[in-house]
């Protein structure tokens, strides 16, 4: 069971993501870009808690460009900036390391 | 001096043991002094047994003698009671004569007391019309209060006023009072009602206002629920969506290769609509070419100057 809602964590994480960004200005992102910011941080630790429990043995599928297709589609000012901010990506990257290391369970 | 014979063991302890049965000296002593007294006295008692057998004693005689006599008289007990009976019975008589004569004043002077009360009473009634006629005459006092005096002194004499129908006064006021205890009581009731009514209402506003706040965090507990649980839907969009733009694209990229042109200020972020999708572009600053996050298309950024305060 375990191992199936591990195949859906894309799609979890996704949602989670785009509603977590959804009420994103693009005047706050840049903020959390230049103050270098936590996402990871930013989740609350119920939805933590709901991601650990999948745990998930690799997050390969979690990149920047994953995360600007995510968030594409309901925010699309704000995948657009990390599109083409080249600072932006930079942080982006940082943070999905930083998910990984979180989630991935040893 | 002897030898001592070492072959025999020496006796430390001579020790005799008909000696250590005998009794102590002055124990014995005092036994045979026991022994000789209690001879002596049975002796002697014997003895004066003998003398009291050979020459008894003559009887005692009393201490004193009382001679002579004492007349007590001619006692007739029944002569005595009927003396007695006789002076009880003039007494008797006597006591009866005073109560007869007692009882003869009482009612003398009760009766003169009721004539002295009746004069009395009959002067303040006469004096009493006499008083009534002359107000009549000047008209000057409360021809009520007149009669009420009338009326207390006719009871007086003996005058009972008639008992009250069932129309009097005290009736209609036992019947006020009824009514006014029913009005009492009804006023608390109506008013005990309206309270109720009230903390009903409070209570269904209370209730009512719980219910609003149960479906507030409902509403958000779903609302917070929603990216999870749209996630089946969402995913299924999106994987339409992804297949039909790859086969509209005849499987290829969806990158349009053709570059629009934007202008933005310099130095700042800004924000672009698709010229393919419509959707908003963010242009950082310094940049000067653009992608769409949606639609991957590809837009030029001409940068121009911002103008100046003055010049506006």
């Amino acid at each position: 069971m375990k191992g199936a809602l591990a195949e859906f964590a894309p799609q979890f994480l996704r949602g989670a993501l785009s509603q977590m960004l959804s009420n994103l200005s693009v005047d706050e992102a840049v903020l959390w870009v230049n103050e270098d910011k936590s996402l990871f941080g930013e989740i609350t630790p119920k939805y933590r808690a709901q991601i650990k429990a999948l745990k998930l043995r690799k997050m390969d599928w979690l990149t920047s460009g994953w995360c600007i297709d995510a968030t594409s589609e309901r925010s699309p000012q704000i995948a657009s900036l990390f599109l083409n901010w080249p600072k932006g990506r930079e942080w982006l990257d940082r943070q999905t390391v930083e998910l990984k290391t979180a989630f991935v369970s040893e | 001096m002897a030898l001592e014979d070492v072959k025999v063991p020496k006796r430390v302890f001579n020790i005799d043991p008909k000696g250590s049965q005998k009794k102590p000296a002055e124990e014995e002593y005092w036994e045979k002094q026991a022994r000789v007294a209690r001879g002596k006295r049975e002796y002697m008692e014997e003895v004066k047994m003998t003398e009291r057998i050979s020459d008894p004693e003559p009887p005692a005689e009393p201490p004193f003698k009382v001679t002579g006599e004492v007349s007590m008289g001619k006692i007739d007990l029944q002569e005595q009671q009927r003396e007695a009976r006789a002076a009880a019975d003039d007494e008797r008589i006597r006591a009866e004569a005073r109560i007869t004569a007692a009882e003869a004043e009482r009612d003398s002077s009760r009766q003169s007391l009721m004539d002295a009360q009746l004069g009395h009473m009959k002067d303040q009634l006469g004096g009493q019309i006499d008083q009534l006629k002359g107000a009549l005459a000047n008209g000057r006092q409360d021809l009520g209060e007149q009669i009420g005096n009338i009326t207390k002194f006719a009871e007086m004499l003996g005058y009972q006023k008639v008992e009250a129908g069932p129309t009097d006064g005290s009736l209609t006021l036992e019947i006020k009072k009824l009514e006014w205890s029913m009005q009492k009581e009804s006023r608390d009731f109506q008013r005990q009602m309206k309270k109720d009514e009230r903390e009903w209402q409070l209570e269904i506003k209370k209730l009512d206002q719980i219910r609003i706040d149960s479906e507030a965090k409902l509403a958000q507990e779903k609302e917070r629920w929603a990216s999870f649980s749209n996630i089946p839907e969402r995913l299924g969009s999106v994987v339409a969506q992804s297949m039909a733009e790859r086969e509209g694209n005849g499987g290829g990229s969806v990158t349009d290769t053709k570059t629009y042109h934007a202008t933005a200020a310099e130095g700042e972020f800004g924000s672009v609509p698709c010229p393919v999708c419509n959707a908003a572009i963010t242009v950082a600053a310094e940049t000067t070419f653009a992608e769409c996050a949606r639609c991957h298309t590809k837009v030029a950024i001409e940068r121009v100057k911002k103008p100046s305060e003055d010049e506006e």
